[in-house]
């Protein structure tokens, strides 16, 4: 990165760092530093809700996905629309009315306080994880492609994460949150124009998307209802609401960022914000992925993304089969280029046919890179996926967009990790902190919650600064969250759906159902992606069943 | 009397809110609809059916 890179980059980030804390430096209660003192309008609660979910894995991920594997992650997001809507009616209007913190507090309101500490506990326990994989994540990349040292990345981006959301309390998450969101847009709009204009001058956007759809890069949507294809019409409409509604409904790191709206009114049309504009964002970032494909269609690509990776093996014993592939990598780019140089390549169907075959050999050839490279250096990642648009940006951007960009995913990872931490602080004290210890002073909790704060970050730190020492770490996180998210967000629907049950049989429900998810997962019978859907129906049929078992025992032992 | 209030709240209908809110989202319903048929139509109109 050049020194107008450098610049660019630490002045966006510090601006926008000692702008939150300047704004937001003085809290007189928990109100104001937990919940921003309720001022927040729609379109604040909105972004900031949009922040939360858009992590740097997001802006590093998603393209690479759209270059391998076309644009049909996009139905996963379908069902989130429907989630926001039935928080909006169900959910929110409740939180509101009882005024709580955390949402775990409600259901010490509509059940019983071991709810509420149960519930509480899983969320401190996943999100705790999560915290340091959000930070890790992004550093591991970052530091792969621009040299930097891993550890020290992760400890900055983590103070200066702990600096704002410490100081600033909620409101400077919010705003901070919002200006993030702004740079993100930026970013990644200058991104995609740029690449538009870098594709040869015969190849407009209509002809880039012919191009992609040749490639099966465009195929959206898929209608099967075959069990094996990960994201179908189906499956989004279904697991995609189930994931959403947990994940919005009931996780604290997003019901923190709508509690914090200036009403009911707000919060709610913050919330639709997100179903309006959620869909689109996703588009756009998984369109830029096909546009980085088309964009390597023309320009060469090298067979595998992750740069250490190919110094390590050439390097190796395995060096000459390596070189032979990319030699061939080579060959087989300039055969496509020639084809798709030629003046009637899109009329001339058999052209097409050549075009195509010609890319499944390249499409070979990176798997048997791939499979080179995981034989040589088992511990290196041989997943490359998510290092190509960062590869895109670092050599073909220009100087300064380059910063900017770099901006983009590091706010993207400051911006989750802030709300995380901003989350596990209120959730540390409203209910376990302030429920063990009720009638202290406002200023006491307030620096009480800074010291939450202080704490769960050194945790997230800590956790991201050893992440190199479990493999697949991510995995392993993404499961405990499958793991975890299903009873809760069962314990939350019997609250809001199913009257007559109540906090003993939920209580017992949800732990027998925990017991029998964490069997399923040791078993092994089903992927992980599913125990969310199966812990939430297990919580709702066993509460209710208990439930319907305590009211005939009741009634019998009073007659 | 914070329980009263809980059950209360699940209690009453709340789709009782106002229409407008309603038309909100039926709106948002209607543009998911409208997104998935966008989509399919890209992808119609840029994927390749060879004779």
């Amino acid at each position: 990165m050049s020194l107008i890179d450098w610049l660019v980059l630490c002045s966006t980030l510090l601006f926008i760092i000692t702008y939150g804390v300047y704004k937001n430096r003085r809290h007189k209660n928990i109100k104001d530093y937990l919940k921003g003192g309720n001022k927040s309008s729609w379109w604040t609660v909105g972004l900031s809700v949009m922040a939360t979910q858009a992590s740097a894995i997001t802006f590093l991920s998603t393209p690479g996905q759209a270059y391998f594997e076309g644009m049909g992650f996009i139905q996963f997001y379908f069902g989130l629309p429907l989630a926001m809507i039935i928080i909006c009616v169900f959910f929110l209007p409740i939180y509101k009315k009882l005024k709580v913190y955390t949402a775990y507090e409600f259901l010490e309101n509509r059940f019983n306080l071991k709810t509420r500490i149960l519930t509480a506990s899983l969320f401190l326990i996943q999100r705790g994880l999560a915290a340091g994989i959000t930070i890790y994540a992004p550093a591991i990349i970052l530091s792969v492609i621009l040299g930097w040292n891993l550890k020290i990345m992760v400890i900055v981006i983590g103070l200066l994460v702990i600096f704002y959301t410490l100081f600033g309390g909620t409101q400077a998450v919010n705003l901070t949150q919002k200006q993030q969101m702004f740079i993100i847009f930026l970013g990644m709009t200058v991104a995609f124009i740029f690449l538009n204009k870098s594709l040869p001058e015969e190849i407009n956007f209509s002809r880039a998307l012919n191009i992609a759809g040749l490639n099966g890069k465009l195929n959206l949507i898929d209608v099967s209802i075959d069990p094996k294809n990960r994201y179908t019409l189906w499956s989004g409409l279904t697991g995609g609401l189930f994931l959403a509604l947990s994940y919005f409904g009931t996780d604290q790191s997003q019901v923190q960022r709508y509690l914090s709206g200036k009403s009911l009114i707000e919060s709610q049309k913050g919330l639709i914000m997100n179903g309006f504009l959620k869909i689109p964002m996703q588009f756009f970032i998984l369109l830029t992925g096909v546009m980085v494909f088309v964009f390597f269609q023309f320009e060469k690509s090298p067979i595998h993304f992750n740069p250490k990776a190919i110094e390590l093996i050439k390097n190796s014993e395995f060096k000459t089969d390596f070189l032979k592939l990319e030699n061939d990598n080579i060959e087989l780019h300039n055969k496509k280029l020639s084809f798709l140089n030629k003046e009637n390549f899109f009329q001339n169907d058999i052209f097409k046919k050549e075009y195509l075959l010609l890319q499944e050999e390249e499409r070979q050839n990176r798997i048997k890179a791939k499979a080179l490279i995981k034989k040589a250096l088992p511990s290196i990642e041989s997943n490359d996926k998510d290092y190509v648009f960062i590869f895109y940006i670092l050599k073909y951007l220009p100087t300064g967009l380059i910063g900017l960009l770099i901006a983009v995913i590091l706010s993207a990872a400051m911006s989750s990790t802030a709300s995380e931490l901003n989350a596990l602080a209120t959730t540390s004290l409203i209910d376990f902190y302030k429920r063990g210890y009720p009638n202290l002073s406002e200023k006491h909790y307030v620096n009480i919650a800074k010291g939450f704060v202080l704490f769960w970050g050194l945790i997230a730190i800590l956790f991201a600064a050893v992440g190199n020492l479990f493999e697949n770490l991510i995995e392993y996180v993404n499961i405990i969250g499958s793991i975890f998210y299903g009873t809760v967000l069962g314990v939350f629907l019997t609250a809001f759906f199913i009257k007559y049950v109540n906090g003993k049989a939920i209580f017992i429900g949800a732990i027998l159902s925990q017991i029998i998810v964490i069997s399923i997962y040791y078993i092994d019978i089903i992927g992980y992606l599913w125990l969310n859907l199966i812990g939430a129906t297990i919580t709702i049929i066993f509460s209710t069943i208990l439930e319907l078992l305590f009211s005939i025992n009741h009634v019998n032992s009073r007659n | 009397m914070q329980k009263k209030l809980v059950n209360n709240e699940i209690g009453k209908n709340s789709f009782k809110l106002k229409v407008e809110r309603n038309k909100i989202y039926i709106f948002l319903l209607l543009l998911n609809i409208i997104y998935i048929l966008f989509f399919y139509f890209i992808m119609k109109k840029y994927s390749y059916v060879f004779n």
